[in-house]
């Protein structure tokens, strides 16, 4: 019975992942990296992704847009709310602000985030 | 708080879809124009500066989708991910996928079969309109002799005064009583089988015709043919309306069709058609062969309450047919297609075979579920990643489980498949005497049944592999060697092969108890010689024959039949032994301390006991000098000899049956109703001294049954054209068919135990073949510190034979506990037969052991250098 999983070309005979798996790294960093954003007070999306560039300082340089599906998802998680506000050039835009849930979740976060950092120093140290 | 927040935000980016576009049609805007004015800044031309901020957003299209994405209720888009992460991974493993789906479907598909079978024969409605509403109505009767519910079939002229009473409580009271019928054709009569029937019968029932009308009289001189019975003989000609057809030497017309699927009342008895019973029968004869039941249509549920004392009155006033009858009272039982007393025996035999095919399912999915393991552990380094990513255990679960679930349920529509084919060939059953149609076709019920027990195992057996897959420390995980794959997760999957071991053993168990039994059952004497004698009944009394021309049709027939060549004897029974049927009556010694019993009789002509070579033990046949007239005598046999009269000698006795008779012979004890009863009192009389109008014709002939059947039926035709030979055959494949359940039982088990040992046989060379594997560099060690290869060879096998053994074992066990119940059906074989459980249980630990040496022979193979040196 198992001459079906010796036999694969693949040595894994579980599947890979689907592509989305590199995604889910990413995007646990990004909403880390929104939340971290936001502890300093209301921002709208570019302003978001300009903090996090000059933070990273340009490490971090992601496709712009993808930030927005980030805020949405965070928005539905409820850490994170928004409204329409005026931006400093006078024009209407979107603030986002951290709710209570958002300042814990940080926390939260934080803490997975230097885990999964912990975990891969460990593999990388070790193979 | 939050969670509601979260919630309504749900909410409301389900009813607003429309604002989160033009949100983000928006922001998308404010965030490339910002972005703009930065390039600006920064120094490039404006049109540079526009398509810079665009390319630095990159595409609009994906951003807008991937919001879309989060907009979708979480569960639902989480779902469709693990549908297409499953879909991924069963292409991706192809070879894998088809054979769990394989397994699957077998196991799947012979339950189901057997559960549509079940689903035909107990559970589904008759194709009547509102069947619920119909009642039988039955009398409690006490009668000369015997006491008990014995109502169900009354004379029609009863039933007409029951009709005429009972309007407060029925919308409609109708009769029936089944017939064969001897329709004139070309090449003879044929028999079909009929049903006779009240002229409201089909009005009670709610149906319509497929064609043409129905009957509406009592008398009318017109049948409704069955739609199966219509496409069989007319091809479903619509002309056929009108036409005569001849039923017994009578003419009728063709009224109409019945609708499709509608084949009679009873479930898997097809009637070929439908007669009004007082155009066949003009006056009620007291042979119980014409007598009716009794159904209604209750559409006033309020009226149910009351109903059985006002037919209980109506019951009292009518006058009963024979004086020493009373009927004490009348009431309703719902009616069903399966008649009493059937459904309890045929529903635990096909519970029986579908448990079996059941156990299939389960010994392929322990299969399905190591293999799942084995994936599991070898995933165990992604698992802890996507674990230290954040993913959720529960979330980890949901998908593992999905891949099985859909694995198990793709199992579960190739079963679907494989029922729709055993479906087919039930509905080409044939047996004999009885025109069997079962339309055991699928329905929605039997496809949700399907589904369901693929679904569940699906779950039951995915979810240990997903539990393991996940309960993993992550430091160790990640940083995992060979070393440790854990002797707890061999554990689980030796108890799956063992199980399977178990399983498998109770299957081959049982069968081999079935074919013990029909080896005993076949080795049985049954007191005659059933080689060689072609039977074939003949009624003459639906053609109104009265019995001295009866009597001379009957000699003429077996005269003729004698004369033809290569036949060495002929003679007429009432009843055909060893074919399930029976006649019995109470008899009782005539000394003043009289015993009675009752005991099964036959009527024979004074050809029978030779013809059969049924062997007297003392006095005599029956001879011409037994004639009507002459001192009523009978021959009993040995059983019923030392009942009546214990040790004193029966010859010349006197046994009382309504009459009294002389003993005058005794047979040798025999079995005659069917081969699995104890021993049967029985007795014969004499054909001359009691007419019976449907006999049954033993021919005992040299040469091909089809050539004596036909030279048979010859000879009837000549003697009288309209009389139909009812199933002709040789008399020992009738009694073959007696033995249908247990050659059923033992296939079909049979056939699922050696699925389930080939199924458990590969589950112990994985499992083996795994633990090798993963032992490898311990054997290397093993050698390298002086271990003989033998040595490791032996540790193997133990491991193995231990695994056969405690299977073995416990598989006996449940044996033990289950077989009990076959009991009835094994012709005296102990349930418990050593012989069966001991070459079972031999054949499966040898089996089992072998399939654990061809792994054990590769540790031989071990190079200590290259399998130290690994890892």
């Amino acid at each position: 019975m198992y001459f079906l999983l010796e036999s694969r070309r693949d040595p894994h005979p579980w599947p890979k992942m689907p592509p989305n798996t590199q995604a889910d790294a990413l995007r646990g960093t990004i909403d880390l990296l929104v939340l971290k954003t936001l502890m300093t007070g209301p921002q709208h999306g570019w302003g978001i992704g300009e903090r996090i560039q000059q933070i990273s300082s340009g490490v971090l340089d992601v496709n712009q847009g993808s930030l927005y599906p980030a805020l949405q998802r965070l928005e539905h998680k409820g850490v994170i709310e928004s409204e329409w506000g005026v931006s400093a050039n006078n024009r209407r835009a979107r603030y986002y602000r951290l709710t209570p849930a958002g300042h814990r979740a940080l926390g939260a976060e934080t803490e997975s985030w230097r885990r999964f950092a912990a975990a891969v120093e460990t593999v990388l140290s070790s193979a | 708080m939050s969670l509601l927040k979260g919630a309504a935000a749900r909410l409301r980016s389900l009813l607003g879809r429309r604002d989160a576009e033009l949100r983000a049609n928006e922001e998308f805007r404010f965030h490339v124009d910002m972005q703009t004015e930065k390039n600006i800044a920064r120094g490039m031309a404006p049109a540079d500066a526009r398509r810079h901020a665009f390319l630095q957003f990159g595409g609009v299209d994906r951003h807008r989708e991937a919001i879309r994405d989060t907009q979708r209720p979480r569960v639902l888009s989480e779902l469709a991910q693990d549908a297409r992460f499953t879909a991924r991974a069963l292409r991706q493993n192809r070879a894998f996928s088809l054979t769990a789906v394989l397994i699957v479907s077998l196991g799947v598909g012979a339950t189901t079969a057997l559960f549509s079978l079940a689903n035909a024969l107990l559970f589904r409605e008759l194709p009547v309109e509102s069947p619920d509403e119909l009642y039988g109505l039955q009398e409690m009767r006490r009668g000369a002799s015997s006491i008990g519910p014995e109502g169900r079939r009354i004379p029609f002229s009863r039933y007409e005064a029951y009709r005429e009473a009972s309007a407060g409580v029925f919308t409609g009271l109708a009769a029936h009583t089944f017939l064969t019928l001897s329709v004139r054709a070309d090449e003879g009569a044929v028999p079909l089988q009929g049903a006779l029937t009240s002229g409201n019968y089909f009005s009670v029932l709610g149906l319509r015709p497929a064609a043409g009308r129905f009957f509406v009289d009592d008398d009318e001189p017109s049948v409704v043919l069955s739609h199966r019975y219509w496409q069989r003989q007319f091809h479903g000609d619509p002309a056929v309306v009108g036409r005569p057809v001849h039923l017994d030497g009578k003419t009728y017309t063709v009224a109409g069709v019945a609708p499709r699927g509608f084949d009679g009342t009873v479930v898997a008895l097809a009637i070929g058609l439908w007669v009004p019973y007082r155009a066949h029968v003009a006056t009620d004869s007291i042979a119980g062969a014409s007598w009716v039941g009794m159904f209604g249509r209750v559409s006033n549920r309020a009226a149910l309450g009351s109903a059985d004392a006002r037919l209980s009155a109506i019951a009292t006033r009518i006058p009963p047919e024979a004086q020493e009858t009373t009927v004490e009272r009348a009431y309703l039982a719902p009616m069903s297609g399966v008649p009493e007393g059937l459904r309890a025996p045929v529903g635990g035999f096909i519970g029986m075979l579908m448990a079996a095919g059941f156990l299939v399912l389960l010994i392929g999915a322990a299969n399905i579920a190591a293999l799942l393991l084995a994936r599991a552990v070898a995933r165990r380094r992604e698992v802890a990643l996507r674990l230290a990513l954040g993913a959720g255990r529960g979330r980890l679960v949901r998908q593992l489980l999905t891949e099985s679930t859909v694995l198990f349920l793709l199992g579960g529509i190739g079963g679907i498949g494989l029922a729709y084919i055993a479906t087919g060939l039930i509905a080409r059953i044939s047996l004999p005497g009885v025109p069997v149609a079962i339309d055991a076709t699928p329905d929605l019920r039997v496809l949700a049944f399907a589904l369901g027990i693929a679904g569940l195992t699906g779950i039951m057996f995915g979810l240990a592999p997903a539990l393991r897959a996940v309960r993993l420390e992550l430091a160790s995980s990640l940083k995992d060697g060979a070393f440790s794959g854990g002797t707890a997760r061999m554990r689980g999957r030796s108890i799956f092969v063992g199980a399977q071991i178990a399983f498998a053993m109770l299957l081959l168990i049982t069968a081999g108890l079935f074919v013990r039994g029909l080896q005993r059952g076949l080795s049985l004497d049954p007191g005659f010689r059933a080689d060689g004698v072609t039977i074939g009944t003949i009624n003459l009394e639906p053609h109104g024959i009265e019995e001295e021309q009866g009597r001379v049709l009957q000699t003429e027939l077996v005269r003729r039949v004698r004369s033809l060549p290569g036949v060495t004897a002929a003679s007429l029974a009432s009843t055909a032994l060893l074919t399930g049927s029976s006649h019995s009556n109470d008899v009782r010694t005539v000394a003043p301390d009289s015993v009675s019993l009752t005991s099964s009789l036959n009527i024979v002509d004074t050809a029978y006991f030779r013809t059969m070579g049924i062997e007297l033990v003392a006095g005599r046949g029956f001879t011409s000098a037994d004639a009507s007239g002459a001192p009523l005598v009978a021959v009993i046999n040995e059983a019923l000899a030392a009942r009546l009269w214990p040790g004193r000698d029966p010859l010349g006795m006197r046994l009382r049956r309504g009459q009294e008779y002389e003993v005058i012979g005794v047979a040798r004890n025999g079995k005659y109703v069917d081969l699995n009863e104890e021993q049967r009192p029985f007795m014969f009389f004499a054909a001359d001294q009691h007419y019976a109008p449907a006999m049954t014709l033993h021919v005992r002939a040299g040469g091909p049954d089809a050539r004596i059947v036909e030279s048979i039926r010859g000879e009837l035709r000549a003697v009288h054209p309209d009389v139909a030979l009812e199933f002709p055959m040789p008399l020992a494949r009738m009694i073959g068919f007696s033995l249908l359940p247990q050659r059923l039982a033992a296939g079909l088990i049979g056939a699922f135990g050696i699925v389930g040992l080939v199924l458990a046989v590969a589950g112990v060379y994985g499992v083996m073949s795994y633990q090798v594997a993963q032992r490898m560099r311990e054997f290397g060690i093993r050698i390298a510190l002086g271990a003989r290869g033998t040595d490791v060879v032996r540790l193997v096998l133990r491991g193995g034979v231990a695994l056969s053994i405690g299977g073995a074992i416990a598989g006996a066990a449940m044996a033990v506990a289950v077989t009990r119940l076959l009991t009835g059906m094994l012709f005296g074989l102990s349930p418990l037969d050593p012989l069966t459980f001991g070459a079972v249980g031999g054949t499966l630990i040898a089996v089992a052991v072998m399939a654990s040496w061809v792994p054990a022979r590769r540790a031989l193979r071990v190079d200590p250098t290259v399998s130290l040196r690994s890892e």
